[in-house]
């Protein structure tokens, strides 16, 4: 039987090792010369915590990827953070490089979905997006988790600190769930930011929010699935989805 | 082109004809083009070939008629549901045979629908899979010597390759 898949061009291939883990688009480099190459130029990073054996090879996977990956082909990086065994820690800092090494990409959609165990250290409760994720102005979808019920001891909240700029400019889609705003203006510069957007589901977040928020634009939104009286009312005036929840 | 005209015919690189109605062939950007530019009234004898063969392209034309409403008006969840199911039914099929065709179709007819699910198909018979059932499905003869399957091993520590 032929070999008709080591036959097609390298963007198709790529576009097919883009549906993949990005552990298991890698391990493809092992099939033959033909697909050795490939792994550098992959379109996505799917970045799993659970797909590895130990936080130790995670942590080299993740950093080597960053680095040999070709980031000007990365357009969707996806990173999912979970605290697997009891001991497991990741240190912020480490967290904010990658998520900054994503995003001095053109990616255009980035996916974060930190469910994080609290540092022993003092302060290291919850943790704080990098701001740069605000700015990162080639982003269509953005979509922010954390751990759910973060409100549970040992588990860290992912939380949007003091922003002092917000630029957004091709922002379609947002996605928060779980995220926390300690600084209740955060929520509003955000969102008056994103002008272009089309998709809004704000879930479970965090903070003492002043109903309705007093934001302006987001005339082109299209679906919301949002807390209950959250916004004003006329930014939903094109929306032909809306669902209210409560808080 | 006269707006009167419904369907178009085209012929295989088989040299087979085929009919597929306007708002299925929009679903391609060269296809579009083709409605653009070429006359398709009656009293044109000119039949444009695609590069695709015969079999491939009753998959495509099926494919393109199944999407066209959906595609040209919109449509609710439910359809959305339902066409995601009918897309599951449609990509069963040989994949040593035709999933390639179909692949090589869909890139070459710009169907970016049709694109992404034939490679999420390709992608699926992957998922989970060690190097050597991969190399199993798809015919792949690994032309590697021993020490450089090694050194490509010691490169990627974390990666499962059995």
């Amino acid at each position: 039987m032929r070999d008709r898949i080591s036959d097609l061009p390298d963007s198709l291939l790529l576009h097919i090792l883009s549906f993949l883990p990005a552990k298991e688009a890698v391990a493809t480099c092992l099939l033959s010369k033909r697909w050795r190459p490939l792994w550098p130029s992959l379109p996505t990073l799917d970045l799993k915590r659970e797909d590895f054996q130990s936080l130790k090879f995670f942590h080299q996977f993740v950093d080597k990827m960053l680095k040999f990956v070709d980031l000007k082909s990365v357009k969707k990086c996806v990173l999912w953070l979970s605290y697997y065994e009891t001991h497991e820690y990741f240190t912020p800092q480490k967290i904010s490089r990658w998520i900054n090494a994503m995003i001095s990409t053109e990616v255009e959609h980035l996916e974060l979905h930190l469910m994080l165990r609290e540092g022993k250290g003092k302060g290291q409760g919850d943790y704080e997006l990098p701001s740069s994720v605000f700015t990162a102005n080639n982003i269509k979808v953005l979509k922010l988790s954390g751990a759910t019920g973060a409100v549970t001891r040992w588990i860290s909240s992912v939380t949007v600190g003091t922003l002092s700029h917000v630029n957004l400019p091709l922002l379609e889609v947002l996605h928060l769930r779980d995220v926390k705003f300690p600084d209740i203006r955060g929520l509003g510069m955000l969102l008056s930011a994103c002008a272009l957007l089309k998709h809004l589901v704000l879930t479970r977040l965090c903070g003492k929010f002043y109903c309705p928020l007093d934001i302006g634009g987001l005339n082109h939104l299209v679906t919301a699935d949002v807390p209950q009286s959250l916004l004003p009312l006329k930014v939903f005036s094109n929306a032909t989805f809306l669902r209210f929840h409560w808080v | 082109m006269s707006s009167s005209v419904e369907a178009i015919t085209v012929l295989s690189s088989d040299g087979d004809e085929f009919k597929i109605t306007v708002s299925a062939a929009k679903l391609s950007k060269p296809l579009n083009w083709m409605l653009e530019d070429v006359c398709f009234s009656d009293d044109c004898d000119e039949v444009p070939t695609i590069e695709v063969n015969s079999k491939t392209l009753v998959k495509v034309i099926e494919y393109c008629e199944k999407h066209a409403p959906r595609a040209n008006s919109g449509a609710s969840d439910s359809d959305a549901e339902e066409l995601k199911k009918w897309d599951i039914e449609f990509m069963k099929m040989d994949v040593k045979d035709i999933l390639f065709h179909i692949l090589m179709a869909a890139n070459y007819l710009h169907m970016e629908g049709l694109y992404d699910l034939a490679c999420q198909t390709a992608a699926d018979l992957m998922k989970g899979m060690t190097v050597s059932q991969i190399r199993k499905i798809f015919h792949i003869k690994n032309d590697f010597s021993s020490e450089e399957q090694e050194q490509l091993r010691r490169q990627h520590p974390g990666c499962s390759f059995d």
